[in-house]
């Protein structure tokens, strides 16, 4: 996904330096690929402002609609308001699109309150209004209302579960409460979505570590095999499995101690781990060869294997 | 027949069956000033009225997304990437906590959505008799719905019947334009309409049957004209994709089929408890480290694991490479 973004920006700054470029085509391609470029939009969108009796009113009002946002985007409330009023005299007051961007503008304009009712109303009048949920979210998350937006967030997971984006903020929200159990919960939901993505086992890994406990260092280490599989190269998902390794004979070497809980540890099993560890931290000491940082890693390294 | 050869023509081409091969025929240029052309602008320009006619006549009717269908169904995808080969991403004793979680009889959750949903219809029945007022959320399908796309069809439709009861009547009998290609006898039925000649040769073209061939021919060239670019299209499909974050749909029109919640409901729970998913993670850190743990995942834990033999051996993988 990075680099697909990355691509669409390389094709905008082409796009951008190429004079002959008409402003029509750059404005559709930052919203084709959802780019976040509100200065370009308003440095390009701006002067067509004036051509408006050229154009079908369609083409003009999502042009307006391109422009408002960029302007908000930008802090520009003033300039977004303008737009918006605008917007209002093509519309009426009563396009849920126009609502929308009136929404926006109060919640710029710091009108919280009134933001609110706006989205109240529309809820009220469709419930499925995901928009409008997860703009209620948002500001609950701006005021930092903890335990309200995760509640808040709960409710649309409830109503709208397939919405993976939702999970991943989720698993933010619990992270940053310290429930570890449920952000790795949330990262399940992940794994479920999108199966082939290391980062997500990475995380996933991280959390069960995070949590502790023999049951979680096991699947933290699968998880980071798991990632390695898919990327040969990726450092942190070996970071993780030299940690996971580690903390799982840690937790051994302590429990050994006492005789009932020592037949609950599995030889070929600690065996493996001791395998994984080897090669976790071997395969980081040769991806790190030559660069400067080798000598810190080996040290980093090598008082963890003590 | 095949005796009287024509002494004038250039020899037609060998594929054509004996027996069809005629005199050429000179056609007026009076058909081609008269008839071929005005056929052709008539039949552009009926199409452009039709494009826009059924603009006009179109209802695009915005409907709320109604609440039940959205959340079972957003619950249903999500489900089913349960048993989708995603589940062999989590290991397998959260994977069978996830199936329990979502099937177990009293407290799963989809049993818990199919009492949600019986809840919910309640409330909306009981909303519905007190405010007496129609939400666009009925049961009956709306009469005018069923309209508007029957509109369209039938302009479309009494635009067609006339256009061809026309051309027959003024135009019927003509042999207009000869395609520059020898057709077998099968194309008569296709180039010929309305013309009963045997001998005739397929090449040459009746008024009705060039009537249809535009018809067809000038689709392509409309979706050039009309749609530009794709740039309406493309402003259709994002007003689609606002509109369905707002929580609306665009209605096609017609009476639509009432979305079946607890059918569904149930039909997920019995194919989340006979899915079978192959565990891909639980072995994932024998298979990094490779060679020292393979024998331990050639075991194969179900039936029919290894028919081809290729994960028997180790050193059967070494033969495969030295070949």
């Amino acid at each position: 996904m990075a680099s697909s973004s990355n691509s669409s920006k390389q094709q905008l700054d082409e796009l951008t330096k190429d004079k002959s470029v008409s402003p029509f085509t750059i404005l559709q391609h930052i919203s084709d690929h959802k780019l976040n470029e509100p200065s370009l939009v308003l440095k390009h969108g701006l002067p067509l402002r004036s051509k408006k009796k050229k154009m079908p009113t369609s083409q003009y009002l999502s042009l307006l609609e391109q422009l408002a946002i960029a302007a908000l985007h930008s802090h520009n409330v003033q300039l977004g308001s303008e737009i918006v009023t605008e917007i209002k005299s093509y519309t009426g007051g009563n396009s849920l699109r126009y609502r929308k961007l009136l929404a926006l503008c109060l919640e710029s304009a710091g009108d919280i309150d009134d933001a609110v009712l706006i989205y109240d109303d529309m809820l009220s009048n469709n419930p499925s209004n995901t928009y409008a949920l997860k703009r209620k979210y948002a500001i609950l998350r701006s005021q930092l209302k903890d335990i309200e937006a995760r509640q808040c967030l709960n409710a649309y997971l409830e109503e709208n579960g397939s919405d993976a984006p939702a999970w991943v903020e989720m698993a933010k929200t619990c992270m940053e409460q310290g429930d570890y159990v449920g952000a790795a919960f949330c990262y399940e939901e992940l794994v479920l979505f999108s199966p082939m993505d290391t980062s997500i086992h990475c995380t996933l890994g991280e959390l069960y570590v995070t949590i502790g406990g023999k049951e979680n260092y096991i699947l933290a280490r699968k998880h980071f095999a798991q990632c390695l599989e898919f990327d040969k190269g990726c450092i942190r998902a070996m970071f993780g499995l030299v940690s996971a390794a580690e903390s799982y004979l840690d937790l051994m070497e302590k429990e050994t101690g006492d005789k009932k809980k020592k037949k609950e540890w599995d030889e070929q099993d600690v065996e493996l781990v001791r395998d994984l560890k080897a090669y976790g931290v071997q395969n980081l000491i040769k991806s790190y060869k030559g660069s400067t940082m080798a000598g810190l890693v080996e040290t980093i390294l090598s008082n963890e294997s003590n | 027949m095949s005796t009287e050869f024509p002494t004038m023509s250039a020899p037609a081409s060998f594929a054509v069956p004996h027996g069809s091969i005629s005199q050429n025929i000179l056609l007026d240029s009076s058909i081609r000033d008269w008839v071929v052309l005005p056929l052709l602008i008539i039949m552009i320009l009926a199409g452009l009225l039709r494009h826009y006619l059924s603009l006009v006549l179109k209802s695009s009717s915005v409907k709320n997304l109604p609440k039940i269908e959205q959340r079972v169904k957003s619950t249903l995808t999500r489900s089913s990437r349960l048993r989708s080969g995603a589940g062999g991403y989590l290991s397998k004793q959260k994977y069978e906590a996830r199936i329990r979680y979502w099937t177990d009889d009293t407290t799963g959750y989809l049993k818990e959505e199919m009492q949600w949903v019986e809840e919910e219809t309640q409330r909306q029945q009981e909303e519905k008799e007190k405010g007496a007022g129609d939400n666009g959320d009925d049961d009956m399908p709306d009469p005018m719905a069923m309209m508007g796309p029957m509109k369209g069809q039938f302009a479309f439709m009494i635009q067609n019947m006339v256009l061809m009861q026309g051309i027959g009547f003024f135009f019927s009998g003509y042999v207009l334009v000869k395609v520059p290609i020898p057709l077998t006898n099968g194309f008569k039925m296709m180039f010929q309409r309305g013309l009963d000649l045997k001998t005739l040769e397929t090449s040459y073209v009746s008024s009705v049957s060039w009537y249809f061939l535009v018809m067809f021919g000038l689709r392509a060239f409309f979706k050039l004209v009309i749609e530009g670019d794709g740039n309406v299209q493309k402003q259709h499909m994002e007003a689609a994709m606002v509109q369905n974050q707002l929580g609306n749909t665009f209605s096609a029109g017609g009476p639509q089929k009432k979305f079946e919640a607890e059918k569904f409901l149930k039909g997920e729970i019995e194919s989340l408890e006979m899915a079978k998913v192959k565990n891909t993670l639980d072995d994932a850190d024998t298979r990094l480290l490779g060679k020292k743990y393979s024998k331990k995942i050639v075991g194969g834990n179900e039936p029919g694991f290894d028919i081809f033999g290729t994960a028997a051996t180790s050193t059967g993988k070494k033969k495969v490479k030295s070949n």
